[in-house]
Order: structure tokens, then sequence, then C-alpha cells
């Protein structure tokens, strides 16, 4: 059923339990499952320099966080790819799933809060509204 | 207040709120120090000094030289007559247009009339990459003509601000000897700097460029010419080597970032007058809209002549509307010379932070090429 999964990750606690239900739906439909850091660009920049930096420091945080999600899935025998890209989450996931016909996407519900949450929206609710594919989103718990 | 150094902390605390506003909204740190800058200078006092104008001013230079540095050769060279026409015209309508509502129907005097064409003539490379970068057209041939054609228009921005005020005496005459001098043998006497004498301690290759751009501007401000003209030809000079320099790029960043651009953007906004703000909101989003106008009528028909299609050409035509660094840069130096008053540099800066954003978020909304 689900052939490809699609998970948006920002190595947030939220982000990890997204991880661990994608990881079990791939093991269980023997899916290929494909993990995705947005980066965000700062909006209306000043300088090409500010842009660039904001991309390297962003390349270098989830590089490491990447392989070690992809270390997680491969325990599990899940065949697992990483791409980090720069722009707006919702709209990468938006693209890439419906381009590259994932059948599923897996999102957490939390991740931005405070302000960047209201001025960009909620990820979760944006993919939900407008995603051609299942959704699945990951709702925190109370303690959480 | 006259200590230094507490003067600094009040300076450096507000970069760090700037900072974390930035981090907090996703704004970019430029917009965020801007904005800090606004409120530091109507709500809290904020005065500049000479040390300030100083660190403000590298600031300014420093990112203009950067801005020059940036432009990839062979971006330019390919397709240059489309990202040239494009460029220049992009340029030309916006600042014939602006200044002849502003000497003639706003009763501005020439200079200042001439300040707020440049001001509002500009394209702001950094909003244009961002959207390139995040709709994946930095990659294509259109993406391309767009970034070349916002390093033409930032050159006639430049040159505008570096010749029309400039007095041509024996000082200019010398500037111009010394650059045509520099200008050839920069790529290499740079090349052979950097290989000799860099990545030592000492950071002796940005002392280098440090005193090429204060030596420069200071011959061209001799000229009463404006110090960021040799920034960008500077930058224009080293530019395809410094693309392979990326460690030296990111040194230089990051001492411009720590030091010297939040007292440039700090400075910007603390001479925003929010009752002048709040008094001339009508020819604010006046001076916008035309800057929107005139931009579509130099670039759009141009993008037709190169058979862009019509959504690729209003997308094109209107983040090429867009402005900040050069048109801050360029109302300061009205301001900061008496050729504009601070009611003028309101009207200026805020007309230009705006062009900044709502040109984006209507390509972004409604013209996003659709093959990305």
């Amino acid at each position: 059923m689900f052939e490809k999964i699609l998970l948006g990750y920002d190595g947030s606690p939220y982000s990890e339990k997204a991880l661990t239900y994608a990881v079990d739906l791939a093991k269980n439909y023997k899916s290929r499952l494909t993990i995705v850091c947005a980066i965000h660009i700062p909006n209306f920049s000043d300088s090409r320099d500010e842009i660039n930096g904001t991309l390297d420091d962003a390349k270098a945080y989830y590089k490491d966080i990447l392989e070690e999600a992809k270390r997680k899935a491969m325990e599990f025998g899940i065949n697992v790819d990483t791409r980090i890209i720069p722009g707006h989450p919702a709209e990468i996931l938006m693209h890439i799933a419906e381009k590259e016909s994932y059948n599923l996407i897996v999102v957490a519900d939390k991740g931005m809060g405070g302000v960047k949450r209201f001025l960009m929206g909620s990820i979760s609710e944006a993919v939900v509204r407008y995603a051609r594919c299942p959704v699945l989103i990951i709702k925190a718990s109370k303690t959480e | 207040m006259n200590n230094t150094w507490l003067i600094a902390a009040e300076w450096m605390f507000l970069a760090i709120i700037s900072s974390l506003v930035a981090g907090w909204t996703g704004l970019s740190i430029s917009l965020a120090e801007i904005g800090i800058g606004v409120i530091g200078g109507n709500f809290l006092g904020l005065k500049t000094n000479s040390w300030v104008d100083f660190l403000a001013g590298t600031g300014s230079i420093i990112l203009t030289f950067l801005a020059g540095a940036e432009v990839d050769p062979n971006v330019l060279k390919s397709k240059f007559k489309e990202s040239f026409t494009i460029g220049f015209l992009s340029f030309l309508f916006p600042f014939a247009g602006v200044f002849a509502y502003t000497f003639y129907v706003l009763n501005w005097n020439l200079k200042a009339a001439e300040i707020a064409g440049i001001a509002l003539s500009t394209t702001s490379v950094a909003v244009v990459y961002a959207v390139m970068l995040e709709t994946g057209l930095n990659e294509s041939e259109l993406g391309r003509i767009i970034l070349a054609a916002c390093f033409i228009t930032d050159l006639g921005t430049v040159l505008a601000l570096g010749i029309l005020f400039a007095n041509f005496n024996l000082w200019m005459l010398f500037f111009v000897a010394v650059m045509a001098l520099v200008l050839p043998i920069l790529p290499g006497l740079s090349k052979w700097v950097v290989k000799i004498y860099g990545n030592r301690i000492s950071q002796m290759e940005i002392k280098y460029f440090l005193f090429l751009l204060f030596f420069l501007g200071g011959l061209a401000s001799m000229a009463n010419s404006e110090a960021v003209l040799p920034a960008y030809l500077i930058g224009l000079g080293v530019a395809g080597f410094f693309i392979e320099e990326k460690k030296l790029t990111t040194r230089i960043r990051s001492i411009a970032f720590s030091i010297f651009t939040p007292f440039y953007f700090l400075k910007a906004g603390l001479y925003v007058s929010l009752s002048a703000f709040i008094t001339n909101i009508g020819i604010i989003i006046l001076y916008l809209v035309m800057k929107i106008v005139t931009k579509f009528l130099g670039v759009w028909p141009s993008t037709k002549i190169f058979k862009f299609k019509s959504r690729e050409g209003m997308y094109t035509t209107l983040l090429m509307s867009t402005g900040l660094t050069f048109g801050s840069i360029s109302s300061l130096y009205g301001l900061n010379h008496g050729i504009i008053t601070r009611n003028q540099y309101t009207i200026l800066v805020s007309a230009v932070i705006l062009s900044a954003v709502v040109p984006t978020i209507i390509a972004q909304t409604f013209f996003k090429p659709e093959n990305n």
C-alpha cells in the first residue's frame, strides 16, 4: 500500500517520534523511506552571504542528524535515503510527494513554535490541507 | 552617555536582540537589525557618534565588496546580451521615473531627487537569490539570466551613486588613475597574496583587502564620490577568485556580520522617524508602486523580446523590483551628506524595505513558474 514513504524531519523530539512511526510502517509495508530536512532561508535577506552562511550552517547541522536517523532506520533493514533541501518545509514535502509519487507523508504535529509558527504557519496543517496523498500526523502527547 | 564601552555594549545588545528576533521570526538578520534600529532611534534615544559612523561605514563597504565578489563571471558571460539588457533597463526606467516624479511633482531639489531615483532603482540580489534557491531556479537558464541582470542593475546603481555626486577635480583624476592601475592587476595580486601569505594567524590577506577598501574608498571620498564605488569594483575584480576561496569569504563574512554590519543596519533603522512614516505613508506606498511599475516598463518588454513565457516574464519583473542593500546605502549616503532630510530618508528607506517584501510575496504567490 505504501511503497514510498516521505518523512519530514528536523531532529526534534517530535520528529524523532514521527521517525519511529515511519520506520515501523516502512518495515511492515516493505516501503522505501525518504527522510527530508528543510532549511528555512531567512526571509528578505540582505546579502547572499547571509543566505549562503545559513545554508552552510544548516547543512552541517542536519548532516549528522540525518546520518543518525538513517542509521536507526537501516537497523530495521529499511531502504532509506536522506535529503537536505532549502525552502518552506510544507512546500518541499508536498512538491516531492507529488513529483515523485510518494504514497504517504509522515510529519510531526509540533516543531516550530512561537512567532515563527505564527508567521510561517503550521507545517502539518499545510501538508494535510494541500497534499494529494495520505498524510500521517504524529501528535505530541500531553507530557511532550 | 559618553562612555565608549557602554555605548558599544548598548549597540551590541541591540544587535543580539536583532539576532534573536531573526531566529524567532525567520526574518533576515539585516531586516531585524533595521527594525530594532527603528525602535532604538524612536524610543530608546539611540544615537550615533564618529566611531559608530566608522563601523557602520565599514559595514556598508564590506557588504558592497562581498556583493561584488559574489558575481559569478561565468554567469555574466553566458547570456550576456539578455542579462545586460534586462539589468540595464531595470536600472534606467526606475531611476528616470522616480527621479522625474520626485523632482517635478514632489518638488524635491535636484540632488535629493537623484538620491530618490538611485535608491529605488536597485534590485536586491540577495532577495532574488533566496527565491531562486527555494524554487530551484538558480540552476536554470532563466535563473542565471535574472541573477546576472541583478548584478548589472547593482553596478548601474553603484556607478550612479559614485559619479552623480562626485567633484570632477584633481582628486577624481587621481582616483580614476589609481583604479585604472589597480583593477587590472588586482586578480593576480590577490591570488599571489593569498597563496604566499594566506591562512596564517596574522590574517594578512584580510588586512590586505581591508587596506584596499579603505585606501580606495578614501580616495573616492576625497573626490566627494562614495566609498562603495571602489568597494564594488574591487569585489568584481576578485569575483572569480573568491568563488574558489570559500573559506576566505566565510572569514570576512564572520568579521563583517559580527562587528560591522550590525552597526550599519541599526544605524540605517535609527534614522527612520515613525512619525514621518505615518505622515508620509501615502507617498511611501506611491513610491513602492512607482518602483514596481517602472521596473515593469523596463524589464517586462525585454523578457518578451527574449521570449520568456508570460508567467516567467512577470516573475522576473517582480523579482527585479526587490531592493534593500543599495537602496539603504544610497539613502544613508544622501542623509549623511545633507542631500536629503530625515523626513525624506524615512520615505525612501521605508519604500526600499517594502520593496524587499511586497514584490517577493506577489511573485511567490501568483507568478511562481510552474515547471520548478
